[in-house]
């Protein structure tokens, strides 16, 4: 169970991220101010920390210096755009950062990115008779492994960690692809085939008109 | 070209060319008293030998008893005397005339006469001398032409002398003036020249110091040194560089107001946006959706929507009133308050705030629409201030030129650090409690904004606690801002 902490002073926002991480099954508290945060980090047990920098009384670099100690992965939220912001809190150590607006997925493949990183990610996922060795890039179904272009594994991954979650084409083709593809989508279309294909998931990875796809919570069929 | 050279170069050529004048004026004039001596010496010549061929032809008639000698006899005297020139003085040659131009005597080489150039005996008088100078292989010689009778014969003697003493002494004269002018000229101008440097020394400094100012340090200052002009031509530098800098400081205060409103609008609109953007984003992916999450997540972004709105259309009147034309009017306070009143009070008796109005009579000279949004901003924020069963009072009052409009509440108040603060764009002393109200800090910007373009003042009074006092006085006159 991945535990997050929400950092954030506008109520409306910090629940929109908890509403977001839970989808996905993150266990998540919030903290509406730095001092609070601090206490809670250091007296507690976190996989991941969203900071927003701009707090009442101890802002998010004030925080970040506090906890550097404990090494944990902190991705801060910023609502500006300047330069100076983003490298300062790299600089304090931060291992990302969000600009806000965001939408859910954008925010949720940071995180995962990160928790990658840092290994906080279990390293096997199941899903049904599908293995799927994150460290070792192989997939199993059932005893013998199947074969998947690197652009295929990522796309799975991007899916099992989005269960019940719609995957619009265009965050597959900024996630997997990379924000400076110009192709067009039907390369997500015919990878999504592929995939759904190599691994008996017709049933399972369904398409959502207009909108993109999703892979089902796993029931037997 | 820098000045100091074009100073020693103009100077050098104007010494050397006075010096030069002066020294070639003197040597000519020397040269011309030289020749005049020679000219005067052969003329001295030309009368000695005249007078000695008298005395001579005197002596021979004398020594031979006669009163006349044939002219035999004086043709051969002066052929004598012609012969012996060089006892009359310094002559290089003599050459001795008749009427007709026929040699009746020379000695010397009388090669050197010039004779063409002067005149014949007929021209002659006994009392000219006619002198002329000619170089002859590298020598100069001067012949002087005279005439004198003797028995009736008219003769014409024409004496050659060697003059090149004169002109050599006249070059020697003029190397030497040539160099002691040049030297001179050089050493007066290199003279001139450290004079100058030295007097310039401070447009250099000044030089400095304006480039110091033009290359971006305005707080630079040309120090007040050198002589007159210069200690006034710095402090004009200083007086316009202060200029520069504090122009410089506006302006950079202004772009630095200018970011800031820029920066907290930009972070007042995407904080709303980023709840619309995400629970809207979930609404769409999330495959099942419970009742409650659709209602907690629809609530959220009407909510957010609603404070977008109600920002972008304050941003819009702020920028409005900031470049619009004031409609003026005089508008009766009583009159305005009341219809005020009818429209706030449905949100004041929803939250049991009552509103008292007091004060009559009172004019004002101003735009009816922003005066209406100024007072309803005003009491917006008392009862945002206020809690529950609070109280209101919107007052009118007058003064010998001004019109005052007063709103009091007795909400939670302000304190000192927040009162300095408070009308600046986007300020808010409690960013939750304002923005679960709807507000978004620009309602007394706004304000503030509406009061300067009416050429009015506003002061607020606050006792954190006790409540907030807020007091605007209008002129009721035309001093109102276009």
């Amino acid at each position: 169970m991945t535990k997050i902490l929400i950092v954030e002073d506008d109520e409306n926002i910090a629940g929109t991220i908890k509403a977001t991480l839970t989808m996905v099954g993150y266990t998540t508290e919030i903290c509406y101010n730095g001092a609070e945060a601090v206490e809670v980090i250091l007296g507690g047990q976190w996989d991941l920390v969203l900071l927003d920098v701009m707090l009442p009384g101890l802002d998010g670099f004030g925080v970040m210096e506090k906890i550097r100690s404990t090494e944990i992965p902190v991705i801060f939220l910023t609502a500006m755009q300047n330069v100076l912001d983003k490298v300062n809190g790299l600089r304090l150590g931060a291992e990302d950062y969000i600009v806000k607006p965001f939408e859910a997925l954008e925010l949720l493949a940071r995180i995962e990115v990160v928790l990658r990183r840092k290994n906080k990610l279990s390293s096997v996922i199941k899903y049904g008779d599908i293995t799927v060795d994150t460290e070792g890039y192989t997939v199993k179904k059932g005893e013998s492994t199947v074969a998947l272009t690197p652009k295929e594994f990522q796309s799975l991954m991007l899916f099992l960690s989005n269960i019940d979650v719609a995957v619009t084409r265009e965050r597959l083709l900024s996630t997997v692809w990379g924000y400076d593809f110009e192709g067009e989508s039907r390369t997500v279309d015919i990878h999504i085939q592929q995939l759904r294909k190599k691994l008996g998931l017709h049933k399972h990875l369904v398409t959502i008109p207009k909108l993109g796809y999703r892979l089902n919570r796993y029931e037997e069929l | 070209m820098k000045l100091k050279w074009k100073i020693f170069l103009v100077s050098l050529v104007f010494i050397m060319a006075a010096v030069a004048v002066t020294f070639v004026t003197i040597l000519n004039v020397t040269l011309e008293r030289s020749v005049a001596s020679d000219r005067e010496s052969a003329a001295a010549y030309n009368g000695y030998f005249a007078s000695s061929v008298s005395g001579r032809i005197l002596y021979k008639q004398v020594s031979q008893g006669v009163s006349v000698l044939g002219s035999e006899e004086i043709n051969s005297a002066l052929r004598d005397i012609a012969l012996d020139y060089e006892s009359f003085g310094d002559a290089a040659a003599v050459l001795l005339l008749d009427e007709r131009g026929k040699t009746v005597g020379a000695g010397g080489n009388t090669q050197l006469a010039e004779t063409e150039s002067l005149p014949r005996r007929g021209e002659l008088t006994d009392s000219d001398c006619y002198t002329v100078i000619c170089d002859r292989e590298g020598r100069s010689y001067l012949t002087a032409a005279s005439a004198f009778s003797i028995h009736g014969q008219d003769i014409a003697i024409y004496s050659v002398h060697d003059v090149t003493d004169t002109y050599n002494s006249f070059k020697e004269l003029s190397r030497f003036g040539t160099a002691v002018s040049l030297v001179s000229a050089i050493t007066v101008s290199l003279l001139l020249f450290v004079i100058t440097v030295v007097l310039l020394r401070p447009i250099n400094t000044l030089n400095r110091s304006l480039g110091a100012i033009a290359g971006g340090n305005y707080a630079s200052r040309a120090p007040l040194s050198g002589g007159a002009e210069f200690k006034e031509i710095a402090g004009n530098i200083n007086i316009m560089a202060e200029a520069v800098e504090d122009n410089v400081h506006r302006l950079e205060n202004i772009a630095e107001s200018r970011k800031q409103f820029t920066d907290s609008f930009a972070h007042e609109m995407k904080t709303p946006l980023t709840s619309i953007l995400c629970y809207g984003d979930l609404l769409r992916i999330k495959r099942d959706v419970s009742e409650a999450e659709r209602l907690e997540y629809s609530a959220v972004i009407v909510e957010e929507a609603k404070r977008l709105k109600a920002l972008s259309s304050k941003l819009l009147e702020l920028a409005t009133t900031e470049s619009a034309n004031l409609e003026l009017e005089k508008i009766d306070l009583s009159g305005l308050f009341s219809e005020i009143e009818s429209a706030v009070r449905p949100i004041l008796s929803a939250r049991n705030i009552t509103l008292e109005v007091k004060g009559e009579g009172s004019t004002l000279l101003g735009d009816k629409d922003l005066i209406r949004s100024l007072v309803y901003n005003l009491i917006d924020n008392a009862q945002k201030a206020s809690s529950e069963g609070g109280e209101i009072i919107l007052s009118q009052a007058r003064t010998d030129d001004k019109t005052l409009i007063t709103v009091t509440d007795r909400g939670i108040g302000m304190t000192d650090e927040v009162l300095k603060r408070v009308c600046e764009p986007f300020y808010m002393a409690d960013k939750s409690r304002s923005r679960k109200a709807g507000g978004a800090g620009l309602g007394l910007s706004l304000c503030a904004e509406i009061v300067r373009r009416h050429g009015g003042a506003i002061s607020i009074d606050s006792t954190p606690g006790k409540g907030t006092r807020v007091e605007v006085s209008l002129p009721h006159t035309n001093e109102a801002e276009e």
